[in-house]
């Protein structure tokens, strides 16, 4: 038989951060940050540019769906998840997003088409550059992105 | 009444993210917010030992690190008896999660799972949200940590809540007279009182 489970209340120690007087308010603290925050755009943007590099190089060895380079080409598009937003590439961020979800697809599913990561390919390079393109224009390839990726059940 | 502020001064914040560059854009968030104790740690095994001697008001770990590491390391940190940080806050971050994932971050232990890209108004926002939450704290065997449950709607229809305090669908009956109608619209409609 199993144990009853337990449920009791614990001190927070965060709570005693929430305050009426002193420390920062939402407004201060999230400007603060993102004056910080902007201290690393360079590097970043930098590292996002050898993230993208690094996943048209892999594309390359993706052969018929050889594990390995998709596996890694999933972790570098993960990373550009996590940066392209940061920095007003949320749409670069979202089709890298799409690009996991495909190949998590592939994976679950034992499928593969090197045509659907070369769309995505193009896509994110396109998304790299939002100043050259128009919104519509963006917000279409996204769009599209997203149908291949749905495409695969 | 005054809007609410975070002092973070004083907080101690551990920060567990397998890319350095995530862990700096992070480190700079929290500078931001005045934090002026944070320890970074790019892998679990660091974290692991840090926490084990070094108390954390706040822990942010990262959901991608290879082979569901950060999810691990919070499980075990929670099941950890002797370690001071076992109750200590938790948010997850987390880039595209497989399926197989969104189960462990939900049940591994954290007390918030966080979407990535982190920019500051969202980390805030969470940041507040978990400085004043109240969950009550769960051991179980498949299970320790925050009450997973947001929200209180009472146990599933047709279920005995497991809770010592949960309440039966049932109404029980009236244990006094009906209000009056006037006594009624007194409660929707306060008036100062008047000597």
């Amino acid at each position: 038989m199993s144990k009853a489970a337990k449920f009791f209340k614990y001190e927070n120690p965060l709570a005693k951060t929430v305050v009426t007087k002193g420390g920062l308010s939402a407004e201060d603290a999230i400007a603060a940050a993102e004056a910080r925050v902007e201290e690393v755009r360079q590097p970043t943007l930098e590292d996002l540019d050898r993230g993208l590099a690094e996943i048209a190089a892999l594309r390359e060895r993706l052969g018929d769906g050889d594990a390995a380079a998709l596996q890694s080409m999933y972790q570098e598009a993960n990373r550009i998840v996590a940066v392209g937003g940061v920095f007003g590439l949320g749409q670069l961020g979202e089709a890298a997003y799409s690009l996991c979800e495909l190949i998590s697809r592939f994976q679950a599913g034992g499928r593969f088409s090197r045509a659907m990561v070369d769309v995505h390919l193009d896509g994110l390079k396109l998304l790299r550059t939002p100043d050259e393109h128009d919104e519509t224009h963006r917000d279409q390839v996204l769009s599209g992105l997203r149908q291949v990726t749905a495409s695969v059940g | 009444m005054a809007e609410p502020r975070l002092n973070l001064g004083k907080a101690t914040v551990l920060l567990v993210q397998a890319s350095a560059t995530e862990l700096d854009i992070l480190g700079q968030m929290f500078i931001g917010f005045g934090v002026k104790g944070i320890r970074k740690c790019t892998s679990v095994e660091d974290a692991e030992a840090v926490s084990a001697t070094q108390p954390f008001d706040l822990m942010v770990v990262d959901c991608d690190i290879p082979d569901g590491a950060g999810y691990d390391f919070v499980q075990r940190l929670r099941r950890a008896e002797e370690n001071a940080n076992r109750l200590a806050p938790i948010m997850l971050v987390c880039g595209h999660a497989a399926p197989s994932n969104v189960e462990r971050a939900r049940d591994c232990g954290a007390n918030f799972v966080v979407a990535k890209p982190l920019t500051p108004p969202i980390v805030y926002d969470r940041l507040m949200w978990m400085a004043r939450e109240q969950r009550q704290w769960v051991e179980a065997e498949g299970y320790v940590g925050p009450d997973r449950r947001h929200k209180a709607f009472g146990p599933p229809a047709g279920e005995k809540g497991r809770r010592h305090d949960d309440l039966g669908l049932e109404v029980g009956l009236p244990i006094g007279p009906d209000l009056e109608q006037d006594e009624i619209d007194a409660l929707m409609n306060p008036r100062r009182a008047v000597a």
